[in-house]
């Protein structure tokens, strides 16, 4: 031991190290741990209440036990901005706001009246929330959203950023987080979109939710763990998506919107389409639903006598996931049978088609650009839409002279 | 006498202080003068980088024995060297303050919640007086060891984001015309002028038959790099650009994918605090071998010591803010200083070199090599002749 103190005392580091520890030492003695000072948040709810903002923070309470839940807390402040309200629950925890494990952002339909940049400009700015957390709506009270995350957590770890991202493979959705909201912002068409998740209340004979009440009542006092009365909330997906325009809630998809745009997405990568009525050689009056394999889109701006034009080229692949109706021949089981026949070809098709035409007429009645056109043909055909701009009275209503066409090629595979 | 370094911790050194400054700040500073088109001001940039750094080494190749000092005293007189040597020290030092205070910044910003100024700026001082104590030859050997699994951690930070990259955030060029481009390069171009660390490596180097090839690769390598971060970074960010003040841990961060290792922002903490103290180094042994020149010193320990107290003292008065350092470094009153200090450094190395009366058998770098064997073969010769 002493010849190795001599060899590492001849290295001049070793002196410059001692000093510090030496300097460093005793400050460190009195310094309280992080865990004890901070209190770890993993969600954020925001509802809106007149003019008071109302924050519920789900957080990390590391308890003994082999129940999940019990690990979560939920918490709630209110003031007039984000930060009075954050200190709020600063202040009735005895603690300070540790955001770093923020990943979700839960915005009230009530708070998504007004412009979210209202909501998101703290945490663009803190550095205290160090991930890029996602954005995620409810119809509903951010608050019972939380209460139902933190209740659907007794047998999983749920967290509604795997919702989000689930729903982003799935789905038009792409990087709901805040980062891209504001990349969105700033753009001249300004529309982002969001999941929106919805609660209900759990069945009456629900008696487990033991778990919660037991769990909840030797905590901080502060802790408002229910929205409304002492029901629990469950998680329900409406598969409801909100386009937000100018910061503010817009309208909600409906489900032709949904497929058209969904079909279009580079990062949707399992989509199912259902058909109905199909009569070819293997099956008479059956539903079938094909589920989606591989796709390339490959969009082509361009301009058709003086008319911005937008080509999607969509290659999709896709595989029958069920069979459903009567008269189920032998051939219908044959898993090398070709169930994209040219009947079931035309009719998706025509299905996309006429979705198309409902899709781009709400788009144009809503001035909602989702596809993010303006930024699309201001950058590949900057010159030309720059004259297509300066010839309209009104330069928002750019959308109305775009033309939108999908070309949709379909393989099968087994 | 210094030991040489070799040419391989040359070109290290050339590219770990040409990457070092671009990365973190910089790229949104550009973003505000350039917009999207920002990664062409950079590509302008860097190639009249390369083109300087290449005059620089073909012609420090070509009088390998003499350091910029020996090259300006003898082609001219020893004032015009020291003088030559103040504007290094100078440019040296405020490149150090830039990168001291990037470093604290970026502890900030990525790691504490609350970082006491004053415990950073002893533990820098000790650090920096102890790295500035060593010569070139150890930081070249150090980077021998870190240089790889760094630039592999660095290249892994731009693998992921490439899914998000948007060709549209990188068009139209030229939208607002070409005004913008070059005014972003004018006002940043304090960040760029690499070259300038070759001045101090003049007469260092120990060169072999393909060492001015190595080192113009290397550099090549470093600014290819460089471009394609910027691409990347405009390509995902987009207007937000101007927001991301920590370039390479932004786009970590903004990772779209699930990552099996979970935020992989560690990887460029780690790697990017590693380099910028070694670029740190880099800059403050610059600054003591000017101090060296201008007064003639030689003892190590006490320019190391001034230089650690300077830098320390420095930080102290501008309280580590990022944003006053950027905002001095990019004002319309440095951007012709830095500009105006790269020319008259060239145009006094090549009128140097072009005044100078070569030496009597040294004509290139072979000669010199085998003057070399000449000279090892007879202390070896006189090594034995002892012996005996």
């Amino acid at each position: 031991m002493l010849r190795l103190f001599k060899i590492v005392s001849r290295n001049k580091l070793f002196y410059i190290f001692a000093i510090l520890i030496l300097l460093m030492f005793p400050t460190t003695l009195y310094l309280q741990s992080d865990k004890d000072q901070n209190i770890i948040i993993t969600t954020l709810g925001i509802d809106k209440e007149s003019d008071t903002i109302r924050l519920s923070a789900l957080a990390i309470i590391p308890q003994s036990g082999s129940d999940q839940s019990s690990n979560l807390e939920t918490f709630e402040g209110e003031g007039e901005t984000i930060s009075e309200a954050l200190s709020q629950i600063s202040n009735n925890t005895g603690k300070k706001i540790g955001l770093a494990h923020c990943d979700c952002i839960a915005i009230s339909a009530s708070a998504m009246q007004d412009n979210i940049t209202l909501y998101l400009d703290y945490f663009i700015r803190s550095a205290n929330l160090t991930t890029n957390a996602s954005l995620i709506g409810t119809d509903g009270k951010a608050s019972d959203l939380l209460s139902a995350t933190k209740s659907s957590n007794n047998l999983l770890d749920l967290s509604l950023r795997n919702i989000v991202q689930f729903k982003e493979e799935r789905t038009l959705l792409d990087s709901v987080n805040i980062e891209k909201f504001y990349r969105q912002y700033f753009t001249e068409s300004s529309t982002f979109y969001m999941p929106l998740l919805s609660t209900e209340d759990s069945s009456a004979n629900n008696q487990s939710s033991s778990q919660n009440n037991s769990s909840s009542s030797n905590n901080n006092s502060s802790s408002d763990s229910q929205g409304s009365g002492s029901s629990e909330k469950k998680l329900i997906d409406k598969n409801k998506i909100a386009v937000i325009t100018k910061g503010k809630f817009s309208r909600i998809l409906d489900e032709d919107e949904q497929l058209i745009y969904g079909l279009l997405a580079k990062t949707s990568k399992n989509m199912t389409i259902t058909l109905d009525n199909i009569n070819d050689e293997a099956v008479t009056n059956s539903k079938e639903t094909f589920e989606q394999v591989g796709k390339i889109v490959i969009p082509i701006y361009s301009f058709e006598n003086n008319t911005p034009t937008v080509t999607y080229n969509v290659y999709l692949n896709l595989r029958i996931d069920e069979v459903t109706g009567e008269n189920f021949s032998y051939s219908a089981i044959d898993g090398l049978h070709n169930f994209l026949s040219d009947t079931v070809k035309e009719k998706i098709n025509t299905l996309v088609q006429d979705n198309l035409i409902t899709t781009v007429s709400k788009m144009k009645e809503n001035k909602s650009d989702i596809l993010n056109l303006y930024t699309k043909f201001n950058a590949f055909k900057h010159q030309k839409w720059q004259n297509y701009l300066a010839t309209l009275d009104n330069q928002d209503d750019y959308l109305a002279g775009i033309d939108i066409k999908i070309n949709l090629k379909l393989f099968n595979v087994v | 006498m210094e030991k040489k370094i070799s040419t391989n911790q040359a070109s290290l050194l050339l590219v770990i202080f040409t990457i070092a400054l671009k990365l973190s700040v910089l790229p949104a500073i550009m973003n505000d003068f350039a917009s999207t088109s920002s990664y062409i001001s950079c590509l302008i940039a860097l190639i009249i980088d390369f083109a300087c750094t290449l005059i620089v080494i073909i012609i420090i190749t070509k009088i390998p024995q003499y350091s910029f000092y020996d090259l300006v005293s003898n082609a001219m007189n020893k004032w015009v060297a020291k003088l030559a040597y103040i504007l290094l020290f100078v440019y040296f030092f405020v490149k150090m303050s830039i990168a001291l205070t990037e470093i604290h910044d970026y502890y900030t910003s990525s790691l504490f919640e609350e970082l006491n100024p004053y415990f950073a700026i002893i533990v820098l001082f000790f650090l920096l007086l102890f790295m500035l104590q060593k010569n070139f030859q150890t930081l070249g050997r150090l980077l021998e060891v870190l240089f790889w699994p760094m630039a592999i951690g660095i290249g892994f930070t731009l693998i992921f984001p490439f899914s998000d990259i948007e060709i549209s955030n990188l068009l139209p060029i030229f939208e607002d015309g070409m005004y913008p481009v070059w005014n972003a390069v004018y006002r940043t171009s304090l960040a760029f002028g690499d070259f300038m660390l070759l001045f101090i490596l003049m007469g260092k180097i120990s060169y072999k038959k393909n060492s001015r090839k190595k080192l113009i690769l290397y550099v090549y390598n470093a600014m290819s790099f460089i471009f394609n971060f910027y691409v990347v970074f405009v390509g995902a960010f987009g207007d937000t650009t101007i927001n991301q003040t920590l370039a390479l841990g932004e786009l970590p961060l903004h990772n779209p994918h699930p990552a099996t290792i979970n935020r992989l922002e560690w990887l460029t903490v780690i790697i990017w605090t590693a380099l910028m103290f070694i670029n740190a180094g880099i800059l403050g042994k610059c600054c003591c071998d000017c101090i060296k020149n201008i007064f003639g010193l030689s003892d190590n320990k006490i320019q190391s010591f001034v230089i650690s107290i300077l830098a320390t003292v420095i930080q102290v008065f501008a309280m580590f803010r990022v944003n006053i350092i950027a905002k001095i470094g990019t004002n319309r009153v440095a951007a012709p200083i830095s500009i105006g200090f790269y020319i008259v450094m060239l145009t006094i190395l090549i009128i140097c070199y072009f005044r100078l009366k070569k030496p009597k058998g040294i004509t290139n770098i072979e000669s010199q090599i085998e003057q070399s064997r000449t000279n090892i073969r007879r202390a070896k010769e006189c090594s034995d002749y002892s012996k005996s």
